[in-house]
């Protein structure tokens, strides 16, 4: 499956929760590409999933979006994505 | 890789500001300072939280302001700012801020590396713990000079 993560640049926040998003789905067995990216471009990428914060979250109708907490704290992500991630690629 | 950027000139303590713009000035001014970026990075960095919010408040009392590679970077870099009281960016959740991690970056993904040791140094509640307890600028320099990074993957 392949995950959008999203920040406002797509250097810096959406890059590390990439990182934790990548280590959560190889920890479950889950095959994923996790590619991060700024708001703006995120509208036009395709993805089976889109990971943000709830600021960023609005603009994207008709999408699956998983909201998180924070970009870092692996804990938090993992409850705010791995059971979406599952049922995805279930 | 960041014990190459965090260095003398990009890391200030006991930094007074009266609200979160004159903290994220102080970030950038250091990035300026070592000649990383341009001015205009520090406006730029300023115009995106007020734009997009403030979830550059990524941990408790922690803010990592950025901007875009095109905004007048020059090269890798990051500063570290200690302040002397802490300021609010409106962060409902990790609101106060009393430490601030300024990057720049020059592309989309030269800077992993960086950023995947800097997630080590957040993650790193003790040294965030000493930071905050008033831990001498050299000893912090030197923590991150010989701190031992995991390599990813």
């Amino acid at each position: 499956m392949k995950i959008l993560t999203v920040c406002g640049n797509g250097i810096g926040s959406s890059l590390m929760l990439a990182m934790k998003i990548e280590e959560i789905c190889k920890e479950n067995g889950i095959a994923a590409s996790v590619e991060s990216t700024d708001f703006n471009s995120a509208p036009g990428k395709e993805a089976d999933l889109i990971v943000t914060v709830k600021e960023l979250a609005e603009q994207f109708e008709n999408r699956r979006v998983a909201v998180i907490r924070s970009y870092v704290n692996k804990k938090k992500i993992t409850e705010d994505v791995l059971d979406i991630i599952k049922e995805i690629s279930g | 890789m960041i014990e190459k950027l965090f260095t003398e000139k990009t890391v200030a303590v006991d930094v007074a500001a009266k609200d979160w713009e004159e903290a994220v000035r102080a970030g950038g001014k250091l990035l300026v300072a070592a000649g990383c970026a341009e001015e205009s990075y520090v406006t730029a960095m300023l115009d995106n939280i007020r734009r997009m919010g403030q979830y550059i408040v990524i941990a408790p009392g922690l803010a990592m302001p950025h901007a875009r590679p095109e905004c007048g970077v020059k090269r890798i870099g990051m500063g570290l700012v200690r302040l002397s009281s802490p300021v609010c960016f409106g962060n409902e959740e990790y609101d106060p801020v009393d430490l601030l991690i300024t990057f720049c970056a020059v592309d989309q993904s030269t800077h992993i590396e960086a950023l995947a040791e800097l997630m080590q140094i957040i993650e790193d509640e003790e040294f965030l713990e000493q930071v905050r307890s008033g831990m001498e600028k050299d000893a912090i320099l030197d923590y991150i000079q010989t701190k031992k990074f995991n390599k990813g993957g």
